[in-house]
């Protein structure tokens, strides 16, 4: 048990690390608090990787060509591998995959509530990929510098992989509004659906963000959430306008003196509804995700049990 | 001597086995034992659907019509497709899913090592590149087939109940085919 | 079922991007034996051609050095993380 001038010791050296930038690696001294944030955080981020390869995979047996049937497989299956290096870098601080997994099934860890949202048409797959990744990617690219160095690190890896999510996303939406009637009024209908809830995936208001304060200083989170909610519709009204598609969002305006967009209130009340359980796709979600554990369970057990009589046959031959 | 039609319908032949297991093992991207399994399922579909991408668009080529190989895949009725039933038989469980492979990649790698040798000069560069897939592919289904055959009682239980849906014979001569390729 | 990761399920990956290039260390991967866990390994880390060379160490068999700031305490402490063992946290406990 450290005593307290240790602990005033270590901390000072944590701090000195972090205000010079300097990564803090699993060997090194950690606040408690600090330690907590990142196993709740990293471990929330590789949950949702994971659930999120549901909504889109909901779609890969009516995907309309070989080519979007092929890049709708290899996003899904990036996103499991992202989910991967996630949960690969939050064990590195003592808790592991099993554990993370037990958590979210007993509903004590959370993931974004935007894989909450059904895909009911092919065009919620380019929303999906424009929008939500589009989204992920603003937070992602900020959190390629976050303190602790596995996440950082996994954060590099991940965003070299996202660029191609989004451009696959707008590419669909292109197509679309390029098209037919229907297919125009099929994407319109798809972003007016997905255009909030993905500025919900920046979180609360700052103002209401008791969290944020201690990750910043921590630089764990190295920008706000309407900083960063800002950057993704910076960059994305743009894009909506480019193709013809109009942001629902009445109250939009581009402004001048600020360089940047006003918008509308979001609908604080639907974000905690979802976050709480009660979005349209929550119970599926999870449930679905522990009856593939479940029903996976014989497989790892025969796998353990075929490397455990090798062993024995090899302590045998010794 | 071969027509164009005769090799296209073959090609179409090749790529219908390859789309519809494609297709199957698409099915099970969150549905694997673990994660890491999802990741190799979905790359083997992969492999299929790009092997399949190839047959069709060489298909497409010698029928010279204003069809392209979406048509192909999409656009017939179910009694135009000649892949082999197997492949399109529903996923059940892990044991079905890896032997089912695991008899593809076998039979693939001798197929597509006999068609390297084509007089046609596309085929035998479609199945050069297939090769490498199913090597990999074949290692990935030998090891899971040791593992549910050699590991617990249910494991070798449930590959037992995948077999007659295989149309395979007994547990036996598979395991000694195993025994073979193993030594 | 099993609360924590079995001993020896965890490998950690190195990879060599060019041939001549020194291996280095990508991340980790979950695996019920050396096979399985090189094959997870391919199919995680190289899908976009990322590697020449793979190699594959479970986690609990590299030995590190002390680092500076572990001089504070454990020294013999030789393990590549903090907490060398997974914690078993016991159902009930709020917030962990």
């Amino acid at each position: 048990m450290d005593n307290n001038e240790d602990y005033n010791k270590n901390l000072l050296e944590f701090e000195r690390k972090i205000e010079a930038e300097e990564k803090i690696e699993p060997r090194d001294w950690m606040p408690d608090e600090y330690r907590q944030h990142l196993i709740r955080q990293m471990s929330q981020h590789a949950h949702s990787e994971v659930i999120g390869m549901q909504p889109e995979g909901n779609w890969v047996n009516r995907a309309p060509s070989l080519r979007s049937k092929k890049i709708l497989i290899a996003k899904i299956q990036d996103e499991g591998g992202h989910g991967l290096y996630l949960y690969s870098a939050a064990e590195t601080l003592g808790v592991s995959r099993d554990q993370f997994v037990k958590w979210l099934h007993e509903g004590k860890a959370k993931y974004s509530s935007i894989f909450n949202y059904p895909t009911l048409s092919w065009a919620d797959i380019g929303a999906i990929g424009w929008l939500v990744d589009g989204a992920a990617i603003v937070n992602q690219v900020s959190l390629c510098r976050t303190s602790y160095g596995p996440y950082s690190r996994a954060m590099v890896r991940i965003c070299k992989e996202e660029s191609f999510h989004q451009r696959q996303g707008y590419e669909i939406m292109c197509d679309m509004m390029n098209g037919t009637e229907d297919q125009r009024k099929m994407a319109q209908d798809a972003m007016n659906r997905w255009w909030w809830p993905s500025l919900m995936m920046f979180g609360p208001t700052d103002n209401d963000s008791p969290n944020s304060q201690r990750a910043m200083k921590w630089k764990i989170k190295r920008e706000s959430n309407d900083k960063l909610r800002q950057k993704f519709i910076y960059k994305t009204v743009g894009q909506a306008e480019f193709i013809g598609l109009t942001v629902p969002d009445p109250d939009l305006n581009w402004n001048e003196e600020a360089q940047h967009y006003d918008f509308g209130e979001i609908d604080w009340n639907e974000f905690y509804e979802v976050i709480k359980g009660r979005g349209p796709c929550n119970k599926q979600r999870l449930e679905t995700h522990i009856k593939s554990h479940q029903e996976g369970e014989w497989v790892r057990d025969t796998a353990r049990e075929y490397n455990r009589l090798k062993q024995e046959v090899k302590k045998e031959l010794v | 001597m071969e027509t164009k039609e005769m090799i296209a319908a073959y090609a179409t032949r090749l790529g219908d086995t390859s789309l519809i297991l494609s297709h199957r093992l698409a099915e099970l991207y969150a549905s694997g034992p673990t994660l890491e399994e999802n990741v190799a399922l979905t790359n083997i579909s992969l492999d299929h659907l790009g092997q399949a991408t190839t047959f069709y668009q060489y298909a497409a080529k010698l029928n010279a019509n204003d069809l392209n190989e979406d048509d192909i895949a999409y656009r017939r009725n179910e009694r135009e497709y000649y892949n082999f039933q197997l492949v399109e038989q529903p996923n059940t469980d892990f044991a079905f899913v890896m032997l089912r492979q695991y008899l593809v990649d076998v039979f693939n790698y001798h197929y597509y090592s006999a068609l390297c040798n084509s007089n046609d000069e596309t085929l035998a560069a479609i199945a050069a590149k297939a090769i490498k897939e199913v090597k990999y592919h074949y290692r990935h289904s030998r090891e899971w087939l040791l593992r549910l055959a050699k590991g617990t009682e249910l494991a070798y239980n449930k590959l037992d109940n995948a077999l007659p849906i295989c149309g395979v014979i007994p547990m036996r001569c598979l395991l000694q085919m195993l025994w073979m390729m193993n030594s | 079922m099993s609360n924590q990761t079995e001993k020896g399920e965890l490998w950690e990956v190195f990879l060599q991007s060019k041939s001549g290039l020194a291996f280095k260390h990508a991340g980790s991967v979950h695996g019920s034996d050396a096979e399985i866990a090189l094959q997870n390994a391919r199919d995680v880390y190289t899908r976009r051609n990322e590697a020449v060379g793979l190699w594959i160490v479970p986690s609990d068999q590299i030995a590190a050095a002390p680092s500076d700031s572990d001089s504070f305490f454990d020294p013999a402490d030789d393990k590549v993380y903090r907490h060398p063992t997974f914690y078993n946290v016991p159902d009930g406990v709020k917030h962990m």
